[in-house]
């Protein structure tokens, strides 16, 4: 059956509620002023190197660099990351970045952008509080209490700065942030505080629990034992993971998400006699599990913030029942889309659309939706937005937000081949289809052919106009479909530039590269010419210069048609 | 294993009858052949050669995993204690006890299921100390008394042997997950049970003695003794999935026993 003419036209309904529409730079404010100079910092050689590092460690000491963050390198020890944030006078310039790794003490690479000559007066006109209530008035949404508002620098695509407050506030379709210009209140930026899917026994009450998924695949799942039933809170794992049954409770689910409410003991999964039959719930929570040990197996990373914090997921947003009922952005929300929501919860979370009742397709498709739980892809690929949000901060617009979303695909089908490859879930079948359990037939986005979903293969094609934040899930296909190139090999569809990949039982190569490309190496404001720097930089860092994986990686990255 | 019983029935028997029919010569000892009787008893070891294995399914982590067992037991010391009557010329009827008992540690190999996946066990293995078969024996034995010189008589002899076998098996094992990320577990406990039975089999050897008085002489055995039983029956079976391995079941029983005693003739 298909929908009838006048029912809503699902996903790109999205984009057109009134929030996320609202994310286009709105007109400049006098105070601004025009673009500075840029200056690209990519450091890999001795020679660029010695003149970079004391370049940054001179911004250090006069202070328009600040460390931000040091990780120790997970897959090579004996490195460190230094993440360090641009300020102006006292005062982050948003976005603004540079990595530098080290091994004892001397530096091995440094990437980034640096804004040189940015003129701006940074005494805001309009103070937090008056913004803070003419927001609270307009959207008659309290903000969250917790998120700390900032005054930023903010530079928009035309390279112009404004002086801007960036805030989290509340929505009816959930918390976002936005950027709001403190001489005139106007919000010039705006993205969601959520990633959507776009397109588409060290305890005594640990039990494991047999359920089947949605697809009637026979899984275990770890549970906790309370008062003689069992609920979906896995302790076994090192984090908390919790998945909630909202029991299609939209309107407390959106209060949720907008931290006016919080998540109970009574909103787990929960059953009687551990023999677990709905397919969401088990499905949710036990791939959440899955992508915890594909991160910890592959990357010896600690979970989504790498220290083992708790992991969030939310099933039945909605019942399927009130499809015809709901609201138009939260049909489109909650039964078409999954999503990451950084900024919600204590430790942000996933939600995991509902889908649509069998019998019911995409007009624009054909495609049925399944629930979005059912596809280990999807949960993994939005527990990835948690580790980019941890890491890099890839912001979520234009170029780094295509690559934000490419590694949520990557690390999305990573951990479908991790499962089916190990011998730890057979009946997965892998591929390099993100969501083809959900949306069917074809899924959502082919990183080996991504014409045949009409995303590009190739730079020269890329989406440049602003929907889609700027394309970052139509153009995420052009960073995925190098990982894919890198991997197994092919000649891309548009240059017709053959590589060589290193092949499917190297696969953890190209994962382990990529993955310490965009984790460690990568800047937030990185573009494709950063991330084919940084990830031969990895691979180089990993296995040599002139290794296989490095030649495969720059052949992938040429043939894509990035230089 | 009615089929082996029956066998080893139908084997001493047969080697009973041969001796009785082809050696009723008049032949007596001539200085010990007024022995009539002999008494006595020996220390010695018995060459054992079994290696049972039994197989046993587990629940855990809602899936079945499986342990093996392996016992090899080998020599060890046994005891017996004799009775036996001149009957007819040369040949006599013999009655010999004998107990022989092994304490061993049983090898245990495990697959152990993981937490989070099906079909996915981990490998564990273990030891399960203090593993004892227990074998008590009564040989009937047909004699054929031969004396050499003054003071030995040999003795050869052949019959059937009642055996009685008690064997720990190990039915259960307790497992120790290491932790995070489960491919590792520890198996620290086990419990047995004991199972056994009463089994027919045959035993041949000869006995020498040397009277060092008239009464009393210094003996060596040298005694072949085999038979099976049977330890699949119900009441393991609840506990064992399933014996493999070499030759199993039945439990190998007996085997070679060199022995040294006394002998007191009347």
């Amino acid at each position: 059956m298909i929908f009838p003419r006048l029912t809503r036209q699902p996903i790109k309904l999205l984009l057109n509620v009134a929030f996320l529409s609202a994310l286009l730079v709105n007109n400049l404010s006098a105070q601004t002023v025009a673009a500075p100079e840029v200056i690209l910092l990519n450091a890999t050689q001795e020679s660029e190197l010695r003149l970079t590092d004391r370049f940054v460690d001179h911004l250090v000491r006069t202070g328009q660099l600040r460390i931000n963050k040091i990780v120790t390198d997970t897959l090579i020890p004996t490195r460190q990351h230094e993440r360090f944030s641009q300020y102006h006078q006292g005062l982050k310039v948003y976005g603004a970045e540079v990595t530098r790794q080290t091994e004892a003490g001397v530096t091995v690479s440094i990437f980034g952008r640096f804004y040189q000559g940015i003129k701006i007066e940074t005494t805001p006109s309009l103070p937090l509080d008056t913004i803070i209530s003419t927001v609270d008035s307009e959207t008659q949404w309290s903000l969250p209490e917790k998120k700390s508002q900032e005054l930023v620098i903010l530079k928009n695509p035309n390279g112009i700065f404004t002086l801007a407050y960036r805030l989290t506030i509340a929505s009816p379709v959930g918390p976002a942030i936005q950027f709001i210009d403190a001489h005139d209140g106007i919000t010039v930026h705006q993205y969601p505080g959520i990633y959507l899917n776009n397109d588409g026994l060290p305890c005594d009450t640990c039990r494991v629990g047999e359920g089947r998924g949605v697809k009637g695949d026979r899984k275990k799942i770890s549970v906790n034992a309370l008062g003689g039933r069992f609920q979906t809170l896995d302790l076994l794992r090192p984090p908390a993971i919790a998945t909630y049954d909202l029991k299609g409770d939209w309107e407390r689910l959106l209060n949720i998400l907008n931290n006016n409410e919080l998540l109970g003991p009574a909103d787990y999964g929960q059953d009687s006699d551990n023999h677990w039959t709905d397919g969401p719930i088990v499905d949710g929570h036990v791939s959440a599990g899955w992508t915890y040990d594909y991160l910890h197996a592959r990357f010896q990373r600690n979970g989504l913030d790498g220290q083992d914090g708790p992991i969030t997921t939310i099933v039945h947003p909605v019942n399927r029942e009130d499809l015809w009922s709901v609201p138009d952005h939260i049909f489109s929300l909650f039964f078409l889309n999954a999503f990451y929501c950084g900024v919600c919860g204590p430790d942000g979370m996933v939600v995991f659309g509902e889908g649509l009742p069998e019998g019911f397709v995409l007009t624009e498709t054909g495609q049925t939706i399944d629930f979005f739980a059912g596809g280990i892809d999807i949960v993994s690929h939005e527990l990835a937005h948690a580790i980019t949000d941890n890491t890099s901060g890839l912001i979520y617009q234009n170029e780094s937000g295509a690559l934000n979303e490419a590694f949520s695909d990557i690390i999305g089908v990573s951990v479908e081949f991790f499962m089916a490859d190990t011998g730890r879930h057979p009946e997965e079948t892998a591929d390099y289809v993100l969501g083809e359990a959900v949306v069917k037939p074809n899924g959502v986005r082919s990183l080996a052919d991504p014409l045949s979903l009409n995303n590009p293969d190739h730079y020269s094609i890329r989406y440049q106009g602003g929907a889609d934040y700027g394309g970052v899930h139509i153009n995420s296909t052009i960073a995925s479909h190098a990982f894919y190139l890198a991997i197994e090999g092919g000649t891309n569809k548009t240059s017709g530039i053959s590589v060589v990949g290193v092949g499917s039982h190297n696969r953890w190569q190209i994962e382990q590269v990529f993955y310490r490309a965009f984790t460690m190496l990568m800047p937030a404001n990185s573009t494709f010419s950063i991330a084919r720097k940084t990830t031969i930089q990895s691979a180089r860092d990993m296995f040599g210069a002139g290794h296989t994986v490095e030649r495969a990686i720059d052949e992938a990255w040429t043939a894509v048609g990035v230089k | 294993m009615r089929i082996i019983r029956q066998k080893n029935i139908a084997i001493a028997v047969t080697l009973w009858i041969f001796i009785f029919c082809f050696n009723s010569s008049d032949l007596f000892a001539q200085t010990v052949d007024d022995q009539r009787i002999t008494v006595g008893f020996s220390g010695g070891i018995q060459f054992v050669k079994d290696a049972l294995k039994n197989e046993v399914d587990f629940e855990l982590w809602q899936e079945t995993g499986t342990f093996e067992a392996s016992y090899n037991v080998t020599k060890d010391t046994a005891f017996d204690g004799s009775f036996a009557f001149l009957l007819f010329k040369r040949m006599g009827l013999g009655f010999n006890v004998s107990h022989f008992s092994k304490t061993i540690a049983a090898t245990i190999d495990a697959d152990v299921p993981h937490p989070f996946f099906f079909s996915f066990p981990r490998k564990a293995t273990g030891v399960a100390d203090n593993i004892t078969r227990r074998e008590s024996a009564i040989h009937i034995q047909s004699q054929y008394w031969h004396a050499v010189g003054d003071r030995f008589l040999m003795r050869g002899f052949i019959g059937p042997t009642i055996f009685s076998v008690r064997q720990d098996l190990v039915s259960t094992i307790q497992t120790k997950e290491r932790g995070y990320d489960y491919s590792a577990v520890d198996i620290i406990g086990h419990n047995t049970l004991s199972s056994g039975g009463t089994e027919l089999g045959f035993n041949i050897g000869f006995d020498v003695s040397y009277f060092v008085f008239d009464h009393v002489a210094l003996a060596g055995i040298l005694r072949y003794s085999r038979g099976t039983s049977s330890v699949d029956d119900q009441a393991t079976l609840r506990h064992i999935s399933r014996f493999s391995g070499q030759g199993q079941p039945p439990l190998e029983l007996g085997g070679t026993h060199v022995a040294a005693g006394l002998r007191f003739g009347f």
